[in-house]
């Protein structure tokens, strides 16, 4: 059967096909020019959604990452102040060994007292290290001067130094379900499990040490000494469990690096435009174009009345 | 016998019907255009045939009606399909007016912005003691409350806008009904009333402009009246001579947004939630349901996301003064909250209008931050315990709130739907893209419906102006043909004439 085409649908249809192709065109050249596959909301709302949970996701684990960086320069500045302690304590023990030496007379361990007198007030200054503007040895209380030197001593109370930290940890998250600890409480690392003022006490006993070296006391000497000693190996445990701590979150940020790049790079297969197939897409839209537009200057042309004299 | 005057009338006849039918062409053509029209045709018949004795001569033709070529069916069907795309592209021009608001490219966007208050909430964990890490939760805090109102200020202005419509199309649909009415009343009186074919055509224009405004139904009866109801049919807005006119009304319990009216004996009907299809019924659904739907889902994510914060926050403790060393217990973040508030909840900080039962709605444009956090950041929470700067448990709570499930209070009643905030905020994008391409996609098939069935129509009904050339030939020639017939009768006549003188 031969359809009827009477002139004005001809035109009704081109027009909606023309219509069409220019709407398509619009969006090709829209996604080519800003680069995204789905400018629009209404475009692709499932790809938009995802795209949109992954950049939380994304977002997310940077926070996670920043955490684990602040984690990190926490543990090495702890982990600095750790060396120069063990490098003190080990001069420490030196200076009690030559003391505790038999060539050693009163005069030479008064000399020696003097040098444990300045250790000793080295180990409070690196006992208030700040970093970043926290005290690290404040358990949480970081913006109070933990170690006080109780100076001058009287006679019959040997120089003590008082605590003003708390023995709170600090934790930040480096995943949903993965945190860490970030500072070591200024009493456990310097007063030792013991508590203050006991054998385990690093800065009692270096008093002690140098108290007995100035009093010529050897009995008092070999007991700081030996107390030292069982000290020196508590700062190694606590400088290797640092170490520990520093190599999980090295770790545990590679990993969130490494999924945040997958993650960029599947958000952005799916937020970006595919050039090769939309500019493909382009150049069609552009030929269909041009061929409805010729097609509708061309039946439009002629009638019958055209030739009718 | 046949004499020659009857051969004359015969040439005459022929002459007319010619002349006729050539005039129906013309209006045809001069109708090429016209929306609506139909074509028509001359239909031809032979005159009686008179009778002499036994001998039955011809007496010529004439025209004996104008028949117009159309499907009622058809035009009925392209009625109800204007409608529904209609309907379909005012909603999706609706939502798209707003989709650009709930647009988030990774910079900008509601996402984006809750986003960033939770990574400030996560750097305060960092530095609690710091005051700029403070300074950046609250300035984060309020960018995201002002990303929520301006994104609720523009589904505001659309719904006004939608409201504004409403009160424009209702004049213009009572101004159709009338025109309907009145080409009834003209068709109905016609003797034929199957014949008035122009005031068909321009009744059946009218009606499918009518359906473009608000979905109707049409039927017809006996006398030819289109009886015209709403889509769903509430309400007649045309039945015979009578126009029932549409009136709005603004209603007070919607916000004084517009009710529409349809006229009905004393008492008016009240049809707005009763129109589905056209730029009315897309309209009012704009208006009533699908942009009041984002806002409260915005109320809800923002009260709960607000309620949320605070609760955490009124646990923790503050920065501890530097010379005394007491912090305070913290406070609401977030003050604010229904409109029609009652009280304070004491748990969550926000007003509520029935004790227990949090009520969302509105709770965006009464949302700000607390004075007094304002004024002091110190009263941020971040440490779990009181006189501690350095402890940040409860700054990891709340950078937290972004990965728990069940975040938001969706019912303000404690049933909680499943999600964190952000994954909420991203599946409320998706719902008004999902929307908007759903309306565009039924927009789209609507409008491939409609020009399929106008196509079909003017394949019918349509004029051609290749077969109207033709016709005109034909016409022509017969009308040459029997002037020739008058002009050798005239001759003979004279020949009769000239012998007898």
């Amino acid at each position: 059967m031969t359809m009827r085409v009477p002139s004005m649908m001809n035109n009704a249809q081109s027009l909606l096909d023309l219509q069409r192709i220019k709407a398509s065109y619009a969006e090709t050249a829209q996604q080519l020019t800003s680069g995204q596959a789905d400018p629009n909301l209404g475009d692709d709302p499932s790809a938009t959604s995802l795209v949109l949970n992954y950049q939380s996701s994304i977002s997310l684990n940077k926070q996670y990452m920043a955490q684990a960086d602040t984690a990190t320069s926490q543990l090495q500045s702890t982990s600095t102040v750790l060396t120069s302690m063990g490098t003190d304590i080990n001069r420490l023990l030196e200076l009690g060994q030559e003391g505790l030496a038999g060539t050693a007379d009163a005069s030479s361990r008064v000399a020696l007292g003097s040098e444990v007198d300045a250790l000793r007030s080295d180990f409070i200054g690196l006992g208030n290290t700040e970093a970043s503007g926290k005290y690290l040895f404040a358990g949480t209380k970081t913006t109070t001067k933990p170690f006080l030197d109780n100076v001058p001593a009287t006679a019959t109370n040997p120089q003590s130094v008082t605590y003003q930290g708390d023995s709170g940890t600090i934790s930040l998250d480096l995943s949903p379900s993965n945190s860490v600890v970030t500072n070591i409480p200024g009493n456990s690392l310097f007063f030792g499990p013991g508590g203050q003022g006991s054998s385990t006490d690093l800065l009692a006993q270096t008093t002690a040490l140098r108290d007995a070296l100035a009093s010529n006391n050897t009995a008092g000497l070999q007991t700081a000494y030996d107390n030292l000693k069982t000290i020196n190996d508590r700062i190694n445990v606590a400088m290797g469990d640092l170490g520990g701590r520093e190599n999980g979150i090295t770790t545990l940020k590679d990993g969130l690096s490494a999924f945040n790049s997958n993650l960029t790079t599947i958000q952005s297969s799916v937020a970006s435009v595919d050039y090769p197939t939309a500019i493909t897409q382009f150049s069609q839209d552009s030929v269909a174009q041009q061929a409805t537009l010729s097609v509708m200057a061309k039946t439009n042309q002629k009638s019958l009345f055209d030739y009718i004299a | 016998m046949a004499d020659l005057g009857t051969s004359l009338r015969i040439g005459l006849s022929g002459l007319q019907a010619s002349q006729e039918a050539m005039s129906v062409i013309g209006h045809n053509i001069a109708n090429v255009n016209t929306p609506g029209y139909s074509r028509q045709s001359a239909v031809l018949s032979t005159n009686p045939a008179q009778n002499n004795g036994n001998i039955l001569y011809g007496t010529g033709v004439s025209v004996s009606a104008v028949q117009s070529l159309r499907n009622q069916f058809l035009n009925l069907q392209v009625t109800q399909s204007i409608a529904a795309q209609s309907g379909s592209e005012t909603r999706y021009t609706g939502i798209q007016a707003v989709a650009s608001a709930f647009q988030d490219d990774g910079t900008t966007g509601l996402n984006t912005q809750v986003q960033a208050f939770f990574n400030s909430l996560s750097t305060l964990a960092t530095t609690p003691e710091d005051t700029s890490a403070r300074t950046n939760v609250l300035g984060q805090a309020q960018s995201m409350l002002t990303e929520f109102k301006s994104t609720y200020q523009v589904v505001s202005d659309q719904i006004s806008t939608a409201n504004q419509q409403v009160a424009s199309l209702v004049p213009q649909v009572n101004t159709l009904t009338q025109q309907i009415a009145s080409l009834n009343t003209q068709i109905s009186q016609n003797v034929d009333p199957l014949a008035a074919n122009d005031a068909i055509d321009q009744r059946q224009a009218l009606t499918d402009q009518l359906s473009k405004l608000v979905g109707v139904q049409v039927s017809t009866d006996s006398q030819n009246n289109y009886l015209i109801t709403l889509d769903s049919g509430a309400a007649t807005l045309v039945s015979g001579r009578t126009a029932y006119a549409m009136s709005t009304t603004p209603n007070a319990g919607n916000g004084n947004r517009l009710d529409v009216l349809v006229a009905s004996g004393n008492t008016p009907v009240n049809v707005t939630g009763q129109i589905k299809g056209g730029e009315l019924g897309g309209n009012l659904d704009l208006r009533d349901n699908l942009l009041p739907g984002y806002q409260t889902k915005l109320d809800q994510i923002a009260g709960s996301l607000a309620g949320q914060v605070n609760q955490i926050n009124m646990t923790g403790f503050g920065l501890p003064d530097p010379t005394t060393g007491v912090s305070s217990t913290g406070v609401a973040l977030f003050t604010g909250g229904n409109g029609a508030s009652t009280g304070i909840n004491p748990a969550t900080g926000l007003a509520y209008t029935t004790a227990g039962v949090p009520n969302y709605t509105g709770m965006i444009s009464a949302l700000t931050l607390n004075p007094a956090v304002t004024a002091d950041t110190d009263l941020i929470a971040a440490s779990g315990v009181a006189g501690v700067a350095g402890n940040n448990t409860n700054a990891l709570k709340l950078a937290a709130l972004q990965n728990s499930l069940a975040a938001v209070d969706t019912q303000g009643n404690g049933s909680f739907s499943t999600g964190p905030f952000s994954t909420v905020v991203s599946s409320l994008i998706n719902t008004v893209g999902t929307q908007a391409q759903g309306f565009n996609t039924t927009a789209t098939n609507q409008q491939n419906l409609t020009t399929a069935l106008q196509t079909q129509k003017a394949s019918q009904s349509g004029v051609s102006l290749d077969e109207e050339a033709a016709q005109l030939l034909a016409y022509q020639q017969s009308y040459q043909a029997s002037a020739q017939f008058v002009s050798t009768i005239s001759k003979l006549t004279q020949q009769l004439m000239s012998a007898m003188s």
